[in-house]
């Protein structure tokens, strides 16, 4: 306990001492004498731990509901909780009503609820998506924004080159065009072990966003936005919003379908072997390189896909889509929820996309931290840190890691 | 009688060090052989190479009469090469069952339509599948721990659960790399009993082994490995009196 506090305090220390000049101090610069002379900042400073006040919050929480488990004895609380939940979603009723009930909430909300659940949606398209590679498959992936912004872009430039195109007729198209460039980008680097494929993905990520700045056609930082000939038509009966939702929840559904089914079948369980052991798995006949490859590309055509609902909902696209901070984020919720698990995936994407829109509008948090926005990533990156120290499987262990409760065959 | 597994003058070396040279290794079909030597033999560098981890350097491997040489590890598998692994490597985070099912890999269609539309035909397959599974979870004696996790299985389990595994692929040849490491003689008599029941199953056995009274007691031949060269190879027997092999494993005698 001793030495915790005090690593924990040297820590505290080093980082005050690495982030003094920047935090405490300013350049008073003189151009007419053509003197800098060095000056405290102390508002500055103030101001950033200010600001942090929500990240310190988060993590005491975390930390206490740690401590709550310990203390009470609680064997997987979360898990519990949903097990309810489990039961009843086991039920061969339970996907269609669910989704009956999600399509009925159209009418019990307005459009800004509407708006965060489009959004949402499309979130939780990419974390079910992403999680099949760094889930499932165990392979890091970082630079997964740039499928997402690959997709949308597909569409953008499409319709410009072929007016009139509608967004159904270019989905299929756009869902193989983003499985055949994960299959490229994958294909060099998963010959190899390790994690090549996420700075291989993150070099690409952030190449096909200056790509995308700099091209005439993708209409450089200003973006491109849709004609209206291939804007979304309003579905009968229901607004533009309305069928927005209805379009993007369909799309939620079928997607997780998909993804459930394959990850139940055969080849779901050869990627879990490959994630957990890759030498064992290609012992026991196990093509990896084409496996890997698989995963990652049908991963990538759900990014494009969730690009292309992402362009239809805002009728526009900029490079600001492919950016680092998105895929990040999207990571960030895969592990939140935990690897390897879909309802993980849903949940992880629904708590960190919801909690920050609904605190910034929050009064209470403004008059605390007024810049709270610029600190988003930071709020990621501690609760990322805060996961991997106290629960590192993440809020749902997966799914094959609930099976191994089973009373009547521990061994005795 | 012809062989199944044939290899000729088998060579592999790490920078200087000549793990295995020249090795002339002949299995026949429903035979079971052992590879016995002192530690840093070449054994496991050896089934490395049979089981297409290592690309041998020199000489070829035959197996069924055709040449598999250097062929990747799942194409090897795909021949009917099955393995264990001497520091276990089962799939932690899966069952017992699932660890078994991704052994019938190499008999199963991985056409993902029919796992989408959950079409009759694939359920069926899936399910004679598992019932598969339960079975040879069963031959092996693990029935009861089909739905636990690899990881949490005792590690006499841990071992048999990997012979399940390698059984799932339909192997003509095991390769078992120790596989009564670590365990008490009781443990080590059952796994001589299920060794014999495996020859049952119409599948030849290359094993190595380090208890002598397991190797002796099941093979139908020997050889024995020292410094990556093959001392001696023939039954039980000649290789218990064979004065090299005294000589290198069990060390010279001495009439004090």
């Amino acid at each position: 306990m001793v030495a915790r506090i005090r690593s924990f305090a040297l820590g505290v220390l080093g980082l005050l001492v690495i982030s003094f000049p920047f935090l405490w101090l300013k350049l008073d610069y003189n151009f007419a004498g053509g003197t800098v002379k060095i000056a405290p900042n102390l508002q500055n400073g103030f101001d950033f731990f200010r600001n942090l006040i929500p990240v310190f919050i988060i993590v005491l929480v975390f930390a206490l509901l740690n401590w709550i488990k310990k203390a009470a004895h609680l064997e997987r609380p979360l898990n519990r909780c949903f097990s309810a939940i489990a039961r009843i979603s086991a039920q061969p009723w339970f996907r269609p009503v669910l989704l009956f009930l999600v399509l009925d909430g159209v009418f019990f909300m307005n459009d800004k609820y509407l708006g965060l659940a489009i959004m949402m949606g499309i979130y939780m398209i990419q974390a079910v998506g992403l999680n099949i590679t760094v889930g499932m498959t165990g392979l890091l992936v970082i630079g997964y924004a740039a499928f997402y912004a690959f997709g949308a872009y597909a569409f953008a430039v499409a319709q410009i080159k072929i007016p009139g195109l509608l967004w159904w007729e270019a989905a299929p198209f756009i869902f193989v065009a983003g499985g055949l460039l994960g299959w490229f980008i994958g294909l060099p680097c998963l010959r190899l072990r390790g994690d090549y494929l996420a700075i291989v993905t993150l070099g690409f990520a952030e190449s096909f966003r200056e790509l995308m700045r700099n091209l005439n056609i993708t209409g450089g930082d200003k973006g491109i936005g849709l004609s209206p000939a291939s804007q979304l038509t309003p579905l009968p009966y229901l607004t533009l919003q309305q069928s927005k939702y209805v379009l993007v929840t369909l799309f939620v559904f079928g997607v997780v379908f998909i993804v459930r089914r394959i990850y139940r079948s055969p080849i779901g369980r050869t990627w879990v072997a490959i994630r957990e052991d890759e030498t064992a798995a290609a012992a026991m006949g196990i093509p990896v390189v084409r496996m890997k490859l698989f995963a990652f590309a049908l991963s990538a055509a759900f990014a494009a896909i969730a690009g292309l609902l992402y362009v239809m909902h805002v009728g526009f696209i900029d490079p600001a889509a492919g950016a680092f901070e998105q895929s990040v984020m999207v990571l960030a919720m895969v592990i939140l929820g935990g690897l390897g698990s879909i309802e993980g995936a849903l949940l992880g994407s629904a708590v960190l996309f919801l909690v920050p829109e609904f605190l910034r509008d929050s009064d209470f948090l403004l008059a605390i931290s007024p810049n709270f926005s610029d600190y988003r990533l930071l709020i990621f990156g501690s609760i990322m840190v805060v996961m991997m120290l106290i629960r590192p499987q993440g809020l749902l262990g997966s799914r094959r890691r609930q099976l191994e409760i089973n009373p009547e065959s521990q061994p005795s | 009688m012809s062989s199944l597994l044939e290899t000729e003058d088998l060579g592999k070396s790490f920078g200087g060090l000549k793990a295995v040279q020249s090795v002339n290794l002949s299995v026949r079909p429903n035979e079971i052989v052992s590879i016995i030597g002192p530690n840093g033999a070449g054994k496991t560098t050896l089934f490395n190479c049979l089981s297409g981890i290592y690309k041998p350097e020199q000489g070829k491997i035959v197996f069924q009469r055709q040449n598999i040489t250097g062929q990747s590890s799942f194409r090897v598998c795909r021949r009917g090469i099955a393995r264990t692994f001497q520091n276990i490597r089962l799939f932690a985070e899966m069952t017992a069952v699932d660890n078994v099912l991704v052994g019938q890999f190499r008999h199963r269609s991985m056409n993902p339509f029919p796992m989408l539309l959950r079409t009759s035909g694939y359920q069926e397959t899936e399910n004679a599948g598992k019932q598969e599974a339960h079975e040879l979870l069963e031959f092996v004696g693990l029935s009861k721990h089909a739905n636990i996790w690899a990881r949490n299985l005792p590690y006499g389990l841990q071992r048999r659960l990997e012979i399940a595994r390698a059984l799932a692929t339909r192997p003509r040849l095991l390769l078992l790399d120790e596989p009564a490491a670590g365990m008490n003689p009781r443990e080590a008599d059952d796994m001589v009993d299920l060794i014999g029941r495996l020859r049952g199953r119409g599948l030849a056995i290359l094993l190595i082994e380090h208890h002598m009274k397991v190797v002796m007691r099941i093979s139908d031949r020997v050889m024995v490995l020292d410094h990556g060269e093959t001392i001696a190879f023939g039954t039980p027997n000649e290789v218990r009196n064979d004065p090299k092999v005294i000589n290198a494993y069990l060390g010279k005698e001495s009439n004090n």
